[in-house]
């Protein structure tokens, strides 16, 4: 299905949050991570549960220096 | 020596080159060669006007690379430009900058000629198109789009912002974005500084072109050109030299440059047959002619810059 | 310990430290020793990368409380979805709340910013806003159940220390909860001034990281900060218009 990951059209092939976590991030349980849904944060203990939906907005970020 | 060396962006070429000058057997690999960050890079040879305080090793190594460059450029068939670089700086935050720079260059014996304007001349930086650099070395070094397989004594990483796992996490991208612009009125040399804050630098080519670079930005999304960017780059380029107003804007470009933890590169061995040549940020092009003497060199000798070498990353909690 | 509390929590300093700006990332783990910051700011980003062995671990390994900000927000909403990755990424429900009205003064949006802050305390997290140096917003701030305020000296990265001393003064006579001079401290004068003037604790980022020696003005902030605050509890003389002598004038030869 063809979502929009981090502001870029990305097409992905598992169903849910962890499985997009390991295509992107080589990692299915990342630590310092969040990922948000269709401006919803998903917890991270639902991460392999959460299922996207076509064309779903999806946000993963941790942090970086600033402030 | 039977060498690999993955990468033929201007490190990779630059290092082949060397280990075919002295009589190795090189197989460069690449699928798009100088397509990365040596196909953005403005080209300057700049060590006094990129130096920051802490940076004393980078400085040495870059004068060290900078004296390289006019036999390297010669060999090439490429030319130097080499009228020096004027700082210069904008408003009075931008003009206490400027001093910074100066004070940390005094200090370091670097030549800084404060003119009547309040700019500040460096003399003995120099400027050369990376493009140019390139394809004079495609010219003789032979590329090939796949890793053929077969044997090597030794394999040479300079894939840039992106090395292969397991040194994913010794490089990172840094997101540069620069424009390429044609002017019929350029300024006599390159000059550097900066604009309400944010850095800028405008380089003329004897040709006519002039480039404008550049923003710099910590993510790792693809590079992409944003009009935010593109928008700052005129701005600042516009007070630094009116006439850039009329010039015609040829190319936007963005591309990530290979940063590492401490802003040095990465030179030496990571693996027993491994060595990586990566990670040189904002000094590819200066450093080009430095990291293919080391290569070489530690390749016949074994010899290993302590301060470039890649272990020093390795330690702690990786 | 330095005595300052802020939502039941003993901070270890009365300096906390942002980590934006530094030259390069082997510089943090020197700065943060000198600085000996009670909290540090991170702020939250997109990535594609795990980042191992990057910022987090650095942080991770010196054992400083985290406090991430919400930089670059200009929304409430966009404040509130920021704060609640940052507590799901982090593991904190602290957060500097920022909610930013213009983009060339880095100022703070008022109205946006009581709103992200009221809603943000009523989600539970631990809000410390970055506002102006108003103190009717500061204390609209602390009546919504913000845990501190945290005004501005001057704009951010502008290094013109605290160019209001009577406007910080009022905030901290507006609110009972903990004053953090934040933005705009470019030296340890201007940091040791907010002290004097009564807040709890300062905030600084580009003051360190893009000094020439970010480890030496660390130190340097660390030690201001300390000075302030011992000063402004040793209770200092008066300014007088006319010379008060501190020597005796009986029994002079």
């Amino acid at each position: 299905m063809r979502l929009i990951v981090n502001g870029a059209a990305t097409d992905v092939v598992g169903p849910t949050v962890a499985d997009l976590l390991a295509t992107c991030l080589n990692d299915a349980r990342p630590h310092g991570i969040a990922v948000a849904v269709n401006g919803e944060v998903v917890c991270r203990s639902d991460w392999p549960r959460w299922a996207l939906a076509e064309a779903d907005t999806v946000e993963i970020v941790t942090a970086v220096q600033g402030g | 020596m039977r060498t690999k060396i993955l990468g033929a962006g201007i490190i990779g070429l630059s290092v082949a080159d060397e280990l075919q000058r002295r009589g190795h057997a090189v197989t460069v690999v690449d699928p798009a060669p100088g397509s990365g960050a040596s196909h953005a890079a403005a080209g300057m040879l700049s060590p006094s006007a990129e130096l920051w305080h802490g940076e004393e090793t980078l400085l040495g190594l870059g004068r060290e690379s900078l004296a390289l460059w006019p036999a390297f450029a010669r060999d090439l068939g490429v030319p130097l430009h080499d009228t020096g670089t004027l700082l210069v700086g904008h408003d009075a935050g931008d003009q206490q900058q400027v001093a910074r720079q100066v004070a940390l260059l005094r200090h370091h014996h670097a030549p800084a000629e404060e003119l009547d304007d309040g700019s500040v001349l460096l003399p003995d930086e120099a400027s050369v198109d990376p493009r140019a650099v390139v394809r004079a070395l495609l010219a003789r070094v032979p590329v090939v789009p796949v890793d053929p397989g077969g044997d090597h004594d030794v394999t040479i990483l300079a894939t840039g912002a992106v090395l292969p796992p397991p040194y994913s996490s010794m490089v990172r991208g840094v997101r540069g974005e620069i424009l390429r612009l044609r002017c019929d009125d350029p300024p006599p040399r390159t000059l550097r500084g900066w604009v309400h804050g944010e850095p800028i630098y405008v380089v003329p080519r004897a040709d006519g072109e002039v480039v404008v670079g550049a923003t710099s930005e910590e993510h790792d999304a693809a590079p992409v050109v944003t009009a935010g960017g593109v928008l700052r780059l005129l701005t600042a380029a516009r007070l630094v030299w009116p006439a850039l107003d009329r010039a015609e804007l040829v190319e936007a470009t963005a591309r990530d440059r290979p940063g590492t933890a401490d802003n040095l590169p990465l030179v030496g061995p990571v693996a027993p047959g491994l060595v990586l040549a990566a990670g040189h940020y904002r000094h590819g092009v200066l450093l080009a002619p430095l990291t293919a003497r080391l290569v070489a060199d530690h390749l016949e000798t074994g010899v290993v810059s302590p301060a470039l070498d890649p272990r020093r990353l390795l330690g702690g909690d990786r | 310990m330095s005595g300052l509390t802020i939502a039941g929590r003993e901070l270890t300093s009365r300096l906390l430290l942002g980590t934006g700006g530094l030259p390069s990332l082997a510089l943090l783990e020197p700065v943060l020793a000198a600085a000996d910051p009670g909290l540090v700011t991170v702020s939250v980003r997109r990535t594609s990368s795990t980042r191992e062995g990057g910022l987090l671990s650095v942080l991770r390994r010196h054992g400083v409380p985290l406090l991430p900000n919400t930089a670059g927000c200009l929304t409430a909403r966009e404040a509130v979805l920021t704060a609640e990755l940052a507590r799901e990424a982090l593991e904190t429900d602290w957060v500097k709340l920022e909610v930013i009205g213009d983009e060339t003064s880095l100022l703070p949006d008022a109205v946006g910013l009581l709103d992200a802050a009221d809603q943000l305390v009523r989600r539970g997290f631990t809000v410390l806003p970055y506002t102006t140096d108003d103190p009717v917003l500061a204390r609209r701030l602390s009546d919504v159940g913000c845990a501190a305020v945290m005004p501005l000296g001057s704009p951010i990265g502008s290094g013109l220390g605290v160019l209001n001393p009577h406007a910080i003064e009022a905030v901290r006579a507006a609110v009972a909860v903990p004053v953090v001079l934040d933005a705009g401290v470019g030296t340890a004068s201007d940091a040791a001034l907010a002290m004097e003037l009564g807040c709890d604790a300062v905030l600084a980022a580009t003051a360190v990281t893009r000094a020439d020696d970010p480890v030496a003005m660390a130190r340097a902030l660390r030690l201001a900060v300390e000075a302030g605050h011992a000063a402004r509890g040793a209770g200092r003389i008066p300014r007088r218009a006319v010379a008060r002598a501190s020597s005796p004038t009986a029994g002079r030869i």
